[in-house]
């Protein structure tokens, strides 16, 4: 997988053997940078995805003792992410906000993308219905396979190859339109 | 696979490892370059999709577990105090039950053992007469009891001390012909007169004293005159 975070933590330092402490902490060093990605992704809110990751997080600690398979830790954690989402989406019908406001943040870990095309290509995602947005997350950001995808969504794997195929499909349709927008832009223009 | 299916399970899953989806991958250029394309844009969608991460997020997210586990491990003043009411509650009314438990076995142990021991000595069913006139009284001071009514005395066929499930007991007839057994029995003192009976006795138990005051006899026999009168005029000091 090109992300090549799909191992970020260590599938036999996760294993048995370690305290519960130590878990949590892997789970947290190695996972936590793509689960807020995939919350944010999932909420399009940085205070709420910021909400879902430590809530996520506080959840895991309570039910680590049944994360038994260290090569599942992450479809594990973003399930409880996924869920808490459901959670909370059903308890607050909350609101989204356009992802256009993504901007720098102090003190942030890494540099944001600012150029255009990651702008049209994050505004294209944002287009994108979350059933078709959802599990071309997990697959892009999260590196998961279809069959891990389907846990996390709790879908068949059929279901989300017919969904990663249409996410795909609209997204290019979505870029080459806005291709087409700035084509007649310039042409304006000149 | 052809061209076309190839390219739908691309646009699926351009990361698969089919040996099919390979096998089409080198045969066919065109197809190489269609995957290759998925892959790049999927390249520059991750990259777009690398939001900042909050630097202190790890630190909140440790903090608000700790906060967590302490809050479940603080117990509040008020559930100290629920759970300790419960505690004593259920110890309580353990220690009740099993009081109650206790008691009620221990009654039914003391009426098999006088019934036994009544049973056991037929020789003095049949007294007559009445006992010497400080025999009674001597007997009875013997376990902490004073009689000041002397009156009783004429009811009293006999009097003596003997021993019962290895305890010295009062034994002591009355009643016509003597047919009312009289027992004084040291030991745990019963909580209230509890009458009782069997096939062919009838009985009452008396707490009095360190002990018990147990009133048998036949069944039919009245016990409740001599009952009255023991009740007025034994007094006892233990």
């Amino acid at each position: 997988m090109f992300n090549g975070k799909k191992f970020t933590v260590d599938p036999v330092s996760v294993g048995m053997g370690r305290s519960k402490r130590e878990k949590f902490e892997l789970l947290l060093e190695g996972l936590m940078d793509d689960l807020y990605r995939y919350a944010y992704w999932v909420c399009r809110d940085r205070v709420q995805a910021e909400e879902l990751v430590q809530e996520t997080y506080l959840r895991a600690w309570k039910a680590i003792g049944s994360l038994r398979d260290a090569d599942s830790a992450k479809s594990w954690l973003f399930t409880i992410c996924r869920r808490e989402y459901a959670r909370q989406f059903e308890r607050k019908r909350l609101q989204m906000q356009d992802v256009e406001d993504i901007g720098e943040l102090p003190g942030a870990k890494v540099a944001f993308d600012t150029s255009t095309e990651a702008f049209v290509l994050r505004r294209a995602l944002a287009t994108l219905s979350d059933d078709y947005r959802d599990p071309l997350v997990l697959q892009v950001l999260g590196g998961f396979s279809c069959e891990e995808i389907a846990g996390v969504l709790g879908i068949s794997s059929s279901a989300v190859m017919t969904r990663l195929f249409r996410a795909r499909k609209q997204m290019r349709e979505l870029l080459t339109d806005d291709e087409s927008d700035s084509r007649c832009v310039t042409e304006v223009r000149a | 696979m052809n061209c076309l299916e190839f390219r739908r399970i691309c646009l699926s899953d351009p990361y698969t490892s089919a040996a099919d989806f390979a096998a089409h991958r080198l045969e066919c250029h065109e197809c190489t370059r269609f995957v290759d394309s998925v892959t790049a844009f999927d390249k520059k969608l991750l990259d777009a999709m690398q939001v900042p991460v909050p630097e202190d997020l790890a630190t909140r997210v440790k903090l608000r577990q700790v906060i967590g586990e302490e809050h479940a491990r603080r117990v509040r003043p008020w559930q100290w105090a629920l759970a300790a009411s419960i505690f004593v509650s259920v110890a309580l009314g353990g220690f009740l039950g099993l009081q109650v438990y206790s008691t009620n076995l221990y009654i039914a142990q003391l009426q098999a053992s006088v019934i036994d021991h009544v049973n056991n000595e037929p020789d003095f069913i049949s007294v007559q007469g009445k006992v010497p006139s400080d025999k009674f009284a001597r007997v009875m001071a013997a376990f902490g009891a004073e009689v000041v009514n002397k009156d009783i005395e004429s009811l009293i066929a006999h009097a003596y001390v003997c021993v019962m499930d290895k305890r010295p007991i009062a034994h002591i007839f009355a009643g016509n012909g003597g047919q009312v057994t009289v027992l004084y029995v040291t030991g745990k003192r019963i909580g209230a007169e509890t009458p009782f009976k069997d096939d062919s006795h009838q009985g009452v138990l008396i707490p009095a004293g360190g002990g018990n005051l147990v009133v048998i006899a036949p069944k039919g026999e009245q016990i409740e005159p001599l009952v009255t009168k023991l009740k007025q005029s034994i007094r006892w000091s233990i």
